[in-house]
């Protein structure tokens, strides 16, 4: 197996910032917390990935996904 | 940030991948083109268990695509949402597991989400008291 480094950029919502710090958390639980954020944001990655593969599939098979349903769901997810 | 959450029948469907499965593949692409997550509890595992079609098609897609859907375990913080989510309905353990989906939406849509849903009317009742909590039929 080989391993890769990549380059992550997360953001960190202010206030669930504020809420580790204010909850008397010490660094090691903060530095939990920031690794915890950097996983959720690769599994997230991976996950789009194979939705995308997924779809690739079904619209190979039957045709690309009605656009105005995508948007309406792009909607409602925004 | 929201989140899109199935329920049993939604992601029997996603397995499938089949000509009934138009819905839930245009909502996990509009999820995917937003960076959204796709989540479904564990639990609702144990209804498509009652047709042992049905699971082997979410076993073979989970065993191909191990991210496809993010199982959200149900440990003790999960279980005291889902706790609450059924005396705010007024609702019984009947709804146990639609109650984990409303729960996951809630947590892991940091409040809100889409839940896609074969059985709008009684997921409609346990999220009614979710504002931000949004369910579709599949």
């Amino acid at each position: 197996m080989t391993s890769t480094k990549r380059k992550v950029t997360i953001s960190v919502d202010q206030d669930a910032l504020t809420r580790v710090s204010k909850s008397g958390k010490d660094s090691p639980s903060l530095s939990a917390y920031l690794n915890q954020l950097v996983l959720d944001d690769l599994a997230l990655d991976r996950q789009r990935e194979q939705i995308f593969g997924v779809v690739a599939d079904y619209e190979a098979m039957f045709g690309e996904i009605n656009p105005a349903r995508v948007e309406h769901f792009e909607e409602l997810l925004s | 940030m929201t989140a899109l959450v199935l329920d049993a029948e939604a992601l029997s469907l996603l397995a499938d991948a089949g000509a009934r499965s138009a819905e839930v593949m245009a909502a996990v692409k509009a999820a995917a083109n937003l960076g959204r997550p796709v989540v479904a509890p564990t639990v609702v595992l144990l209804e498509l268990m009652r047709g042992s079609s049905r699971m082997a098609a979410v076993n073979s897609a989970l065993n191909r695509s191990q991210d496809l859907v993010a199982l959200r375990h149900t440990d003790r913080d999960f279980a005291g949402l889902v706790g609450g989510v059924l005396p705010a309905a007024d609702a019984d353990s009947a709804d146990m597991v639609d109650a984990h989906c409303v729960a996951a939406t809630v947590e892991c849509g940091g409040g809100g989400g889409v839940i896609l849903t074969a059985d709008t009317d009684d997921m409609i009742q346990l999220s009614a008291s979710y504002r931000n909590v949004i369910v579709e039929r599949v």
